[in-house]
């Protein structure tokens, strides 16, 4: 095997750990966490829960909005 | 007589021929195994598994109402569009790129199993050249960067508050995804009634109302994805798939892939290549792995020639 490929894939394994390092330093997942089908039993969230189906199920049938208005 | 009692012992019965024929189909088996596995495990809510916020390199649409997982394309859209670099994601698929290449889209990816069951579908495949695989495949990575760019934007835009909240400001790539539509838009579609949490709002029936020109749309994608597939084997994910697409600038250097000896290659031979889903040019690849960005390591040419090809660790 080529020692540059070798090369490519050391330095993707090294800048990943990196990447996953800074990723949970700056609590990412929280981000994420903040939509939660599980908790959509409260009212609030249920609404949340719901904005964001939005891309799967629509949110007009008078053509379809932009993110401009 | 002993001559017509040699040449009946030579002749395999039904019996050895189905053994044979399922030893060497065993990879391709045992992948189906492990495909129907994985998909109630990322489906594992249903199954009273935890959901969780884990982005994996599959395509997963985050919207789907028995995910335990992210798609890991919709992990980075979302953090994308609430300002956020998705270090995390990016660091994911360069590991799996790098050690597994794109081995999680022929074994765990649900659009890839969806895709190989039509694939079973009896019509007559196309023959897609190399060149032109070779150029649909970059439409794939024209879409990955096209979607990560709108996505920095609408970041930038929501930092400044300038943003209208709606259905192209989170996860705008599941405007157009078959996973997203079979997963999410389907049952949500046929199943209002048990929308997690179980309330009935007005909210949601007014989403019910109106969602006929974007039912339409979602059905057409579906349409179109469904018959292309039926002619080319996985056909999403060879020109779509932009997850594949951020895997494969990754997988061709991977640790793990496969690899063919060209000692026990037969003259004028290309099962390997004809068994390929993605049409991957195998008899054109180096001998001691594929460095393939479209390989999925499915192990479809390691069944078709057990002699030649199998999988190899690159270290």
């Amino acid at each position: 095997m080529k020692l540059e490929s070798r090369l490519t894939y050391l330095t993707f394994l090294i800048v990943g750990i990196f990447f996953i390092i800074v990723g949970i330093a700056l609590n990412e997942l929280d981000v994420i966490k903040a939509v939660n089908a599980n908790s959509v039993t409260f009212q609030d969230n249920l609404t949340t829960w719901y904005h964001f189906l939005l891309p799967w199920v629509g949110d007009s049938g008078n053509g379809i909005p932009t993110p401009w208005g | 007589m002993n001559i017509m009692a040699t040449a009946k012992k030579q002749q395999p019965t039904f019996v050895q021929n189905l053994t044979t024929t399922l030893s060497h189909k065993r990879i391709r088996t045992l992948r189906l195994g492990v495909q129907i596995l994985m998909f109630f495990i990322v489906n594992g809510v249903i199954l009273g598994l935890s959901r969780t916020a884990f982005p994996a390199p599959i395509v997963m649409p985050a919207g789907a109402p028995f995910a335990t997982v992210w798609g890991g394309f919709d992990a980075i859209q979302y953090l994308l569009t609430h300002g956020q670099f998705p270090f995390l994601v990016f660091g994911i698929f360069f590991i799996t790129g790098a050690t597994v290449g794109k081995l999680f889209c022929g074994w765990a990816c649900p659009v890839g199993l969806w895709q190989d069951m039509i694939s079973w579908i009896p019509t007559k495949k196309w023959k897609i050249s190399r060149p032109d695989n070779k150029a649909f495949q970059e439409f794939s990575g024209m879409l990955l960067w096209t979607f990560v760019l709108f996505c920095g934007w609408l970041g930038i835009q929501r930092n400044q508050a300038t943003l209208n909240d709606n259905m192209f400001t989170n996860i705008p790539y599941e405007f157009f995804e078959p996973g997203g539509i079979l997963l999410v838009t389907l049952f949500y579609a046929f199943s209002w009634g048990v929308l997690p949490g179980g309330s009935s709002t007005s909210d949601v029936f007014n989403a019910m109302d109106s969602m006929g020109s974007m039912f339409i749309w979602k059905m057409a994608i579906l349409l179109i994805i469904m018959l292309l597939s039926m002619k080319v084997p996985r056909m999403y994910c060879r020109w779509v798939c932009p997850t594949g697409a951020l895997l494969g600038y990754v997988s061709p250097h991977s640790i793990l892939t496969v690899k063919r000896d060209p000692l026990k290659c037969e003259d004028n031979c290309q099962k390997c290549e004809d068994a390929c889903p993605m049409g991957v040019p195998i008899l054109d690849e180096p001998n001691d792995g594929i460095a393939n960005s479209l390989c999925i390591s499915c192990g479809n040419c390691i069944d078709t020639c057990p002699e030649a090809m199998s999988f190899t660790i690159r270290l």
